[in-house]
């Protein structure tokens, strides 16, 4: 590093960028997240299209579902969207904490929504171990593997920013005037958790 | 870097900040490729014994599996340790651990030595030349499976390779020239031209732009690789159809998860084009004031981003029907056959215009300055791309016409198809009507792009047969087909490519290339394409059937013809080769703005100053204002390199 630093001093020209115009009012971290959520929607867009295309197009499809004697564990999956859910709200709560400065709120709202997605996963993994089917029992199987894996994949990645976050936030990392590391993760969580409805509806009650 | 992006809410080590290790420590520990090497090994073997440990613990039998394995070790353990070993994530595992990062010194911004193209390099203009690099490689490796298969080809009957081998060398040759060499070629044209054309001094998310590009080779590496798989490459041709894909040898994983690297690779280089152009612009630059490039890059970013997913999602199903046993197209398991077929051209016919919009954007650039004209309705230019966006969502079943899907959807898709026709065409006759009593130079950026005009607009008439479902019925599946795709892939996206690569070549690499050799290689080419894939329609028409290895007598004499001109096709790319190395390091020395272009990347010296510009310009009018009184594209003070060069000329 300390030799690039020389050479850079020699041929004084380079002295940094020109500080960029900023063209939009968005802000351009918060537009990426945003872009990138579109994308996600829409890769969640194509498990949908697949569970659309076994279910309703395919002339096959098993007139319940899922086909008995196979259940969906729709209450323990209740819970958990309860579990979920709440966490968006505890987010958003540290999320103000840190705005207005309070730190002690912003830390528990966030060790608290941490713990909730974990719960969350926690009791997916062992609602999997007891479901009574497996990957290879049937198109419905697939489905229902395929999108609440996809999104406990999602939820592992919200998982591991938020954990992220605790750990620059016992730091101190954060203040009023800079909290970007605690909102773009928040609004990672709060897709995360809206997708949850969707796909809890879409799999276990529809 | 840009300091406008780096976190406000991080520690930073003092400014003279010492590395605590001596270059040998440095040279296996430090990033770089030898610590990616390493890593990559540990990272596969950390990957495998994750794969047995579990299978173990949950006494599966056999432990072993191979395929297992190769997913978990080689393609998705393997290359993320790959990457954190040349030093992908270093700057963001420092952030995210919250330890205090580097000082910003811009030693990973700019190459100094050549040594620097083969490191994470966060500018922009590296990144660009990276890509090019390696999609030329890339390409060369495609050309020579093409060339393997048509000397099989020459004649009916077998002669040199089995038929797995064939159908491996086709699928391999189509996947990579589609995701290693179109759509990243395009990728780094506009890395290189987009932001300069901006004003800014780098994309938004520099670190980003770099690991998007060192995604791309490990996409390329899977795929080569799959022929050293048990059972050869796989053979399902580049759509990977269900549930012929499902029974395909290991190499078919292989496939299954180079296009999961390739297409994360395309989606974060989109996201950041997008929100580069959207709140990167010079002040002045508006929207309607924004090169056709950019527009070009525009759109296509937004089709990347809406559209890529769902190849993701159709090579997961498949890999999961092929490992976990799913049957998401299995009829057997309750699956949907046809539903591969829907989700894949969801993304794959949009991917389509991804490998032709960045191209018209080259085009309109090269017209517009070779015949030093105003280009002909910018602004119906700029909406003719977003109706493509929005139309080409809405025709994928015309892939479909022939596999058993329902009959009401085809003529939906058909009027959908045909309507495509209409943007296309404003665009055809916009560069026309540039070209009209223009002062036309022809360089060898210009032939190529009146070239791609010509030929896209033979490929663009047989897509309007195929569109339509009588004709499509009877053409589908035979090398009518072939010809089609070639016309628009080779005679469109592979002739901007090489417009975009001359014309940029100066700007690049700060020397000229050599023009004598430039036409030779457009001629050649021009001709021995044509040689090649016209005959296609004739012999396709005639009933010869796609995607076989041996055929009939009938069809001997015109497939020797066309193996030949295919072999002369490969002899012009040796020219293009030759001229771009010898033109790079012995060419003469090129000028800031060899083309008198007006857009603002010509506007800086060439190779342009490590952060782009000096200051910010301010724009004050549209892009393309040749021959127009008093007409300026920007107002910009000359950086430091652009003084010295324009005194040395004068």
């Amino acid at each position: 590093m300390s030799t690039h630093a020389e050479s850079l001093s020699h041929h004084d020209e380079h002295h940094g960028p020109p500080t960029a115009n900023q063209s939009s009012r968005v802000d351009a971290r918060t537009l990426g997240m945003l872009l990138f959520i579109g994308s996600e929607i829409m890769l969640f867009g194509s498990f949908f299209a697949a569970y659309f295309f076994v279910r309703v197009v395919n002339p096959g499809a098993p007139a319940e579902w899922p086909p008995p004697p196979y259940e969906f564990p729709v209450f323990v999956a209740g819970v958990n969207t309860c579990i979920l859910v709440t966490s968006s709200f505890t987010m958003h709560w540290a999320l103000q904490s840190i705005k207005r400065g309070q730190r002690n709120g912003f830390l528990a709202g966030m060790v608290l929504t941490f713990l909730m997605g974990l719960a969350f996963l926690c009791t997916q993994l062992i609602e999997y171990l007891n479901v009574g089917f497996n990957t290879g029992d049937g198109a419905f199987a697939s489905v229902f593997f395929g999108l609440t894996g996809l999104h406990g994949a999602h939820v592992a990645i919200g998982l591991s920013l938020l954990l992220m976050v605790i750990i620059r936030g016992f730091r101190g990392h954060y203040s009023p005037e800079h909290h970007h590391g605690v909102e773009l993760p928040g609004i990672y969580w709060h897709f995360v958790d809206v997708m949850w409805i969707v796909v809890y509806s879409m799999v276990y009650l529809v | 870097m840009t300091t406008t992006h780096d976190e406000p809410d991080t520690q930073q080590y003092p400014a003279h900040f010492e590395p605590p290790h001596g270059p040998t420590w440095r040279l296996f520990f430090g990033p770089g490729l030898v610590r990616g090497a390493w890593m990559a090994g540990l990272g596969f073997v950390l990957g495998m014994l994750l794969v047995l440990v579990l299978r173990a613990w949950w006494s599966w039998d056999p432990v072993w599996n191979t395929q297992v394995v190769l997913v978990v070790g080689a393609m998705v353990v393997g290359p993320i340790f790959f990457l954190a070993g040349i030093g992908s994530f270093d700057y963001w595992l420092h952030y995210l651990s919250g330890r205090p990062t580097r000082p910003e010194d811009h030693s990973g911004h700019g190459a100094r030595t050549w040594k620097d193209y083969f490191r994470v390099n966060t500018d922009h203009k590296v990144i660009g030349i990276q890509y090019l690099v390696t999609t030329f490689v890339f390409f060369t490796v495609g050309g020579l499976m093409a060339m393997f298969f048509r000397a099989e080809l020459a004649q009916p009957g077998l002669q040199f390779v089995d038929s797995q081998t064939f159908n491996g060398l086709v699928s391999v040759h189509a996947t990579l020239m589609i995701f290693l060499f179109v759509i990243p070629a395009f990728a780094g044209l506009a890395n290189f031209a987009v932001p300069l054309m901006l004003g800014a001094p780098d994309m938004a998310f520099p670190r980003l732009n770099a690991l998007s590009f060192w995604l791309l080779p490990i996409a390329g590496i899977m795929f080569v690789s799959s022929f050293i798989a048990p059972g050869g490459a796989f053979g399902a041709g580049w759509t990977g159809y269900a549930p012929l894909s499902e029974g395909q040898p290991l190499g078919q994983t292989f496939f299954n998860m180079g296009v999961q690297w390739a297409g994360a690779s395309s989606i974060m280089t989109a996201l950041n084009f997008l929100v580069t152009i959207i709140t990167m612009r010079a002040p002045g630059m508006t929207f309607w004031r924004m090169p056709l490039l950019v527009w070009a890059n525009f759109t296509t970013s937004l089709l990347v981003v809406l559209a890529t997913p769902f190849i993701a999602g159709s090579q997961f199903f498949v890999m999961f029907d092929r490992i976990l046993h799913t049957s998401f197209f299995t009829p057997d398991g309750g699956g949907y056959v046809l539903g591969y077929q829907h989700i894949f051209w969801f993304y794959s016919h949009p991917a389509v215009y991804i490998m032709m919009l960045p191209g018209f954007g080259i085009v309109s650039e090269v017209i517009s300055s070779m015949s030093r004209k105003p280009i002909f309705g910018y602004r119906l230019m700029a909406l003719s791309l977003i109706g493509i966006l929005v139309l080409g969502f809405s025709v994928w079943a015309h892939h479909m016409f022939v596999a058993g899907m329902a009959d009401w959807l085809r003529v939906p898709m058909m009027i959908t198809t045909l309507l495509i026709a209409i943007p296309t065409g404003i665009k055809v006759f916009s560069w026309i009507a540039t070209l009209w009593r223009g002062r036309i130079h022809l360089t060898t950026p210009m032939l190529f792009a009146l070239g791609f005009v010509t030929m896209f607009v033979i490929g663009g008439l047989s897509g309007i047969y195929l569109g339509s479902v009588p004709i499509d019925i009877a053409a589908s599946d035979t090398y009518f087909i072939v010809a089609h795709i070639h016309y628009v892939l080779f005679g469109g996206s592979v002739f901007t490519i090489y417009a975009g690569v001359y014309y940029w070549f100066p700007k690049m690499t700060g020397r000229m290339y050599d023009e004598r050799l430039g036409k030779l290689h457009f001629w050649l080419t021009f001709v021995s394409f044509n040689a090649t894939f016209f005959p296609m329609h004739y012999i396709g028409l005639r009933g010869m059937p796609r995607r076989v290895f041996d055929y009939d007598q009938a069809f001997g004499d015109m497939n020797l013809f066309i193996s030949i001109a295919s072999f002369v096709l490969g002899a012009s790319f040796v020219v293009f080769v030759y001229n771009m190395v010898t033109s790079w390091t012995r060419g003469p020395i090129a000028e800031a703005n060899p083309w008198h272009a007006r857009t603002l990347e010509w506007q800086v010296s060439s190779p342009p100053p490590i952060f782009n510009f000096d200051e910010i310009p301010q724009v004050v009018g549209g892009p393309y204002e040749y021959g127009v009184p008093g007409a300026r594209h920007a107002v910009l003070t000359p950086s430091k390199e652009a003084k010295e060069t324009q005194e040395v000329h004068a």
